[in-house]
């Protein structure tokens, strides 16, 4: 199955954020595996009905994030070399500043991460629950266990 | 037969084609397409096609023709007057621009929710391979014979006078231009079709996706794009090859050759008619029934039934040869009236027939689709207004006309045809009117009376009465039209006795209302949309039941 954004206009969240926040979380739960070319900027903007810089921001940012490289042959490709977790912080992105925090380590068991998000989102539908309802309950779990 | 030049003839028929092809896009584009309508995957296939039917139509090269050579007559040979740069750079910018718009003017996303797959598209994945390689051989054709061109040597028109094989005398007169001259002009218009097709195809992988579309159906859309481009544009390379070929293939001046052969002409020819039916592929719908995608040839497995459904749609597209058929019937009997009613005999018996072959498939489907008693389905806007207005316009038009038809002065030389000089100069049309208006009535009526279909959904229903009602509607309105034309022509050209001449702008609008009446007769009726093949078991009716 190809991997898909959604972003919603009608949010507070700017639409760089959401583009940003969701192609990293599907390079996290390896979705988008390393060496995996992104779309043309233009490409995404077009299908997203965004201007172009919207997306630019977002790549910028993922790139940042050291998540993407951005090169003239390729383009926009996942980035290699995302090391276990549990290896040195330095180690993971020697590059790794204040300002750019290193990126997120890759998660073990995505598979059954996104089939419990799936099983998730079914339940919560058989129960009447709408996506907003969930994401506010999950939040609320997220936070408690923070605490 | 040799006073005719057939080149012209084809220039000129090209024009028309143009111009026909322009007008109907513009009427799709006005009336066919409607809002609500644009996102439907018929929509979306009428503008694939018709991107590609204008580029086609504005592709022909045939004003170039004789392109590097001097006429016969020329006493000054300027090389680069014989280079008709209009004739060899209009259609490849033509051609480019009309695909780079078609692409450019798909719907923009318009929910606030958007989807995107990240996929990275490449040109390549959306060009058929057979395909793609038969327009590099073709292009790499062009390339050759325009490079050989280039060092062609070129000879100046002179009449001279040479003794033949068997000491006869020709005169001869051929002449071209140094080889470059022509290299040149048509290398420039083979770059910008290579350059500009290149560009269009990367255009076409990164255009936006259709937010209605799965993500199949956009891949489908783009390979439909690129067989429809790379298509047309391998037929302008091979005609560009074309000319340098007529060029290539003349006679020196001090040859006896009396004829020749343009191979890369033949070249042109076979690749025109291949690329002519090199189909692209179907955008493919979602359901898998066979009996519909046999209807549509999209060659996909059966999985659920449609139940009636498509065996009664394809009774409605059998209208496309009834119609022909009973139109044909009628011009030949209502050849037979023509003593009485002039050309109006034929015309209108030819759209009674036309209506009285819709009443009867109705009456068919009637009969094979519908049990009595089943209730009918309820129809919001059958017609477009557009249509409707256009029938309101053509019968309250008829009514001034026909009242200013009766004061021509007839003077013993004009009449309608039939009916004797003492009988009123309306009764033609009126007469021809009634009839087709009776005949209209009736087949409207058996439509709306039609109960529903048993064994088919609503929504099926709904667009077959539609349908029908559209052909009967547009065949009356054009019947009108014709009529008010005929009106509008006698009033217009009705001979004077030594008072004021007859005004003829009333014949300029009887043509142009000519041109309406043939317009009407032959609008496209909408297509069907894989949504009415949808399984009977999703009919969300619950108070019709059913009845067998």
């Amino acid at each position: 199955m190809d991997a898909q954004i959604v972003i919603d206009l009608q949010t507070g969240t700017p639409p760089y954020e959401q583009v940003q926040t969701q192609i990293s979380s599907l390079i996290a739960v390896g979705q988008l595996p390393a060496g995996t070319r992104l779309p043309t900027i233009r490409s995404l903007a077009a299908d997203l009905g965004v201007a172009a810089g919207t997306v630019a921001r977002a790549y910028k940012e993922l790139e940042a994030a050291g998540l993407v490289t951005t090169n003239r042959r390729q383009g926009t490709v996942v980035a290699e070399g995302l090391l276990p977790q549990g290896a040195p912080a330095d180690e993971r992105n020697p590059g790794a500043t204040a300002a750019h925090p290193p990126p997120p380590p890759p998660v073990t068991n995505a598979l059954g991460v996104m089939a419990a998000v799936e099983h998730l989102i079914e339940e919560g539908e058989r129960a009447g629950l709408d996506g907003k309802m969930l994401v506010t309950l999950l939040q609320g779990r997220l936070n408690q266990r923070g605490k | 037969m040799f006073d005719i030049n057939w080149m012209e003839l084809l220039v000129l028929v090209g024009t028309v084609g143009v111009s026909a092809a322009v007008v109907a896009y513009l009427a799709l584009r006005m009336f066919v397409w409607s809002k609500a309508a644009s996102k439907s995957l018929e929509h979306i296939r009428k503008h694939a096609l018709w991107t590609g039917v204008i580029a086609w139509a504005f592709s022909g090269l045939t004003g170039a023709n004789r392109a590097g050579i001097y006429n016969p007559d020329q006493l000054q040979a300027e090389p680069w007057a014989t280079i008709p740069w209009l004739a060899i750079l209009g259609p490849v910018v033509a051609v480019v621009a009309v695909h780079a718009i078609g692409q450019s003017t798909w719907p923009t996303p318009k929910s606030p929710r958007r989807v995107a797959v990240l996929e990275f598209r490449r040109t390549r994945d959306y060009i058929e391979p057979a395909l793609g390689w038969t327009v590099a051989g073709i292009f790499a054709l062009t390339a050759a014979t325009l490079a050989w061109l280039f060092f062609a040597p070129g000879f100046i028109s002179a009449t001279s006078v040479i003794l033949g094989e068997s000491g006869q005398s020709i005169q001869t007169q051929h002449g071209r231009t140094p080889g470059y001259v022509l290299a040149t002009a048509l290398g420039a218009g083979f770059l910008l079709l290579t350059v500009g097709t290149f560009l269009v195809m990367r255009l076409i992988a990164s255009r936006r996706s259709l937010e209605n579309l799965t993500l199949e159906q956009n891949n489908t859309l783009r390979t439909i794009g690129m067989n429809r481009l790379l298509r047309v544009s391998a037929t302008v390379a091979s005609g560009l090859a074309a000319i340098a070929g007529n060029y290539l293939s003349q006679p020196a001046p001090d040859s006896t050759t009396t004829s020749w052969v343009n191979w890369l002409a033949i070249v042109n020819m076979v690749v025109l008619i291949a690329m002519l039916f090199w189909k692209p592929p179907f955008l493919d719908s979602p359901t898998d029934d066979a009996r519909y995608n046999t209807l549509f040839s999209t060659g996909r497995a059966e999985a659920t039934s449609a139940g009636d459904g498509p065996a009664a749609a394809k009774l409605s597209n059998a209208a496309g040869v009834t119609a022909p058929l009973a139109g044909t019937l009628g011009l030949v009997a209502g050849w037979l009236t023509v003593p009485w009613f002039g050309w109006l005999g034929p015309l209108t018996l030819a759209l009674v027939f036309v209506l009285l072959s819709h009443l009867g498939l109705e009456l068919v489907l009637r009969k094979n689709y519908a049990t009595p008693g089943t209730t009918r389905t309820r129809l919001k806007a059958a017609v477009p207004t557009t249509l409707i207005l256009a029938v309101a316009v053509g019968g309250l038009g008829l009514i001034p006309l026909l009242i200013m038809s009766n004061s021509i002065n007839r003077g013993g030389m004009y009449d309608w045809p039939g009916f004797g000089s003492s009988s009123p100069h309306f009764l033609v049309p009126l007469v021809c009117a009634v009839a087709l208006l009776c005949a209209g009535a009736a087949s409207a009526r058996v439509v709306l009376l039609r109960p529903g279909l048993s064994n088919a959904s609503e929504l099926l229903d709904r667009t077959l009465r539609r349908r029908s009602l559209f052909r009967i509607c547009r065949t009356v309105g054009g019947g009108l039209f014709a009529l008010l034309a005929a009106a509008l022509l006698a009033v217009g050209t009705e001979p004077t006795f030594g008072g004021e001449s007859a005004n003829s702008a009333f014949g300029v609008v009887g043509a142009f209302a000519l041109v309406v009446a043939a317009t009407l007769c032959f609008y496209p009726v909408r297509g069907f949309t894989p949504a009415d093949f949808m399984p009977v078991a999703t009919k969300t009716s619950d108070a019709t039941p059913l009845k067998k």
